[in-house]
């Protein structure tokens, strides 16, 4: 296997690649791309400019199919599951990140968007009403089934944007929160992936 | 045989019953709702007609819309598939009323089972050993709390014109029962039409075993042996083998025997499955499915006996050409549900489009399918996309081949269960053969999101090069010439993939 037909190394391209809650950097140079820390690199057999790509790792095939949802929102299929992936380069990462500082809503308190298309049947909370971490929200029906959605976090329900009988499409945003009942939501100092920072831009 | 087979069903099993229709010189023809034009069971039928926009209640559950279809389409029998209209005594009289061939067993024997709460009753009498529980229905929630006390917590709340987990919720303490309850009406309204639920005690990690059954009208009744389906989430099940880990000769026979006696007791014709709950060597009847199950190839692969095939043999008034002797299993047979739903999310189904499809070949691999790429998996209907099947000579080398054939299983566009299924394959008590109903909730590794570095790190890689490329930093890996941009949503799908060395 030697990449036959593939340019000679250019300027190597850092990326930061934010996937499963982990930041990991890869160096892509030419048809090669290096994980830091990780010894020998990932090799492009084929693909790359398509829908699906091959590449060599340790002498083994993997295969991959990317689908670009965002700006720098990625979802990329590898072995029967698919991943939700941030990639950026070095420089607009950088620059995502001073932007983004204390900027994006506390652990937990993010509005909660319909996971799939489907009726709500029954809405449990109102405005103004402490919830605690678990529990349920609505329930909404889809494929047959009820699906209770619970509080992700304590906090205090700021808005409820459906009510019993309304169709929601995935991702329509149902309930929003703000803290409340004395949970602290300010002084969130975790480190911020370029997921926090892009958060929004997904379908 | 019947000269012609309207299908009143959708998905996998509507192509299955395609198949079996061509292979008899059966004229299939397809019912289709407004979401389902493109969809496999119609593209394979002999001829396709529309019946109504996408929800089920306006299309595949429109009674006088599938008998209008026969009628001008000169059908001769109707196949209802399961779920839908199959185990709708009314529909099976329509039919009936129609001159038309129901393929199943008769309206009576439908309306008797699927009562569950009457079924329990005809099983008792006919020394089936079915599970303690109200006698009737419960009506409101001080029926249920008196009944509850009676059996003892945890109960079981059913609907009792249901099946397939819909309708259906435990109840661990006194507290729940009255929102269960009300849940579990709602659900069985929507899904039966019958808002009637039940309550039996809840059988702590029994096994659920069924045995496949098959009779004529000329008085011929086998049974096909067990299938073990313990593997289940929200009471629907996911993982389904024949034979059981635990079946035994001794067992089959005992087993065999209660479900001849339950089918005997209502005078059954056609395919039809009765389940157990088996715990520590005793089992209770569950209920009776009258039709054709999901879990069928599994049987199939073990026996050798087409069963869609003999469900028309039946109906045209064949007699069963083999008897229980000539019945033997071979192998073992496992089956994985492949359903829209995503493992990592609490099964969560999902909707979007099928980007790419890739099923697995090779010898003891078979795909039950009712998707293809480019197809969009909607939410009207059940999540199942297809199922798997792999036989082996001994369950070890069955498991073997399931998880190769799974790793062969691409499907991309909306989450799937594969990597469960992966997941159970490599399972040491899967592997054991130590099953229960609450396989899922005790093996909760099974669905955890984690992934291991090393998987994260070639995702990493391949994102930098998926993104390295759309900036077209190197000749080779420009867009495409022709002015298409380079990650137009998948287009080209399945176009050519490299040959590894």
């Amino acid at each position: 296997m030697s990449g036959a037909g593939r340019p000679g190394p250019g300027k190597p391209v850092r990326y930061q690649v934010a996937v499963e809650g982990r930041v990991l950097q890869v160096e892509v140079d030419g048809d090669t791309a290096r994980l830091e820390g990780a010894g020998e690199g990932a090799r492009l057999l084929e693909g790359g400019c398509g829908r699906s790509l091959i590449l060599s790792m340790e002498d083994r095939p993997h295969r991959f199919f990317g689908d670009r949802i965002g700006a720098t929102a990625w979802e990329i299929h590898h072995r029967g599951r698919t991943f939700r992936v941030e990639v950026a380069d070095e420089r607009s990462w950088r620059m995502r990140r001073a932007r983004s500082d204390g900027s994006s809503p506390a652990a937990g308190l993010e509005p909660l968007g319909a996971p799939m298309p489907g009726l709500v049947l029954r809405v449990d909370v109102e405005e103004g009403q402490d919830v605690s971490e678990g529990q349920g929200l609505l329930i909404v029906e889809a494929m047959k089934m009820e699906n209770e959605l619970r509080a992700r976090a304590a906090g205090r329900v700021r808005r409820v944007h459906v009510t019993a009988g309304e169709s929601v499409g995935r991702g329509d945003i149902l309930v929003e929160f703000e803290p409340g009942g004395g949970h602290d939501g300010a002084g969130d100092g975790r480190d911020r992936s370029p997921g926090d920072a892009v958060a929004g831009t997904q379908p | 045989m019947l000269e012609s087979v309207l299908i009143a069903n959708r998905g996998e099993i509507a192509l299955r019953i395609v198949r079996a229709c061509r292979e008899l010189g059966v004229r299939s023809i397809a019912v289709y709702s407004e979401a389902d034009r493109g969809a496999p069971h119609v593209l394979a039928a002999d001829e396709a007609h529309e019946i109504g926009p996408a929800p089920s209640a306006e299309s595949y559950l429109r009674i006088d819309r599938l008998l209008e279809v026969a009628a001008c389409s000169g059908a001769r029998a109707v196949h209802p598939g399961y779920g839908f209209l199959s185990e709708r005594a009314v529909f099976a009289r329509a039919v009936r009323d129609a001159g038309l061939v129901f393929i199943g067993p008769k309206p009576d024997t439908i309306a008797a089972m699927g009562d569950k709460v009457r079924a329990r009753r005809l099983m008792r009498e006919a020394g089936t050993p079915v599970i303690p529980g109200s006698a009737g229905p419960v009506r409101d929630p001080d029926e249920a709390r008196r009944q509850a006390r009676e059996v003892g917590f945890p109960v079981l709340l059913k609907a009792a014109a249901g099946g397939g987990g819909k309708g259906m919720r435990v109840v661990e303490r006194p507290e729940g029962l009255e929102r269960a309850l009300a849940a579990a009406g709602r659900e069985a309204q929507a899904a039966f039409g019958d808002p009637a639920v039940y309550l039996e005690r809840y059988l702590d990690a029994p096994r659920h075993i069924e045995v496949q059954v098959l009779g004529d009208e000329h008085g011929n009744l086998v049974h096909l042996g067990e299938r073990e389906c313990s593997i289940q989430r929200r009471h629907q099940k996911l993982v389904e083998e024949s034979p059981s880990p635990v079946g035994t000769p001794g067992l089959r026979a005992r087993m065999g025997e209660a479900a001849l006696r339950a089918a005997r007791a209502v005078g059954y014709v056609g395919a039809g499955t009765v389940e157990f709950l088996y715990l520590d060597g005793d089992f209770h009847f569950l209920e009776m499915n009258t039709r054709l199950q999901v879990e069928h190839p599994v049987t199939e692969l073990v026996t050798g006996i087409d069963l869609v095939e003999w469900q028309l043999r039946v109906a045209a008034g064949e007699a069963l050409s083999f008897s229980q002797e000539d019945v033997r299993l071979d192998g073992h047979a496992i089956e994985c549900r492949i359903t829209s739903e995503d493992p990592f999310q609490g099964f969560l189904p999902a909707t979007g489009r099928v980007e790419v499809l890739e099923v697995p070949a090779g010898a003891g691999v078979r795909w039950d399918g009712g998707i293809r790429a480019g197809f969009e998996i909607g939410r009207h209907y059940d999540p199942l996309l297809g199922k798997l099947v792999a036989w082996g000579s001994d369950r070890e080398s069955a498991v073997r081949r399931m998880a190769r054939a799974l790793e062969e299983l691409t499907i991309v566009g909306i989450p799937t269960g594969v990597p469960f299924h992966q997941r159970v394959m490599r399972h040491a008590a899967f592997r054991r053969g130590d099953l229960s109903i609450r396989f899922i909730e005790d093996h909760p590794e099974l669905t955890a999101g984690d992934v291991d570095a090393e998987e994260l790190g070639v995702v990493a890689a391949a994102a930098a090069l998926f993104a390295d490329g759309e900036q077209g930093r190197h000749p080779t890996r420009r867009p495409h010439a022709d002015g298409r941009p380079a990650f137009s949503a998948w287009r080209g799908a399945g176009a050519k993939w490299a040959v590894l060395p």
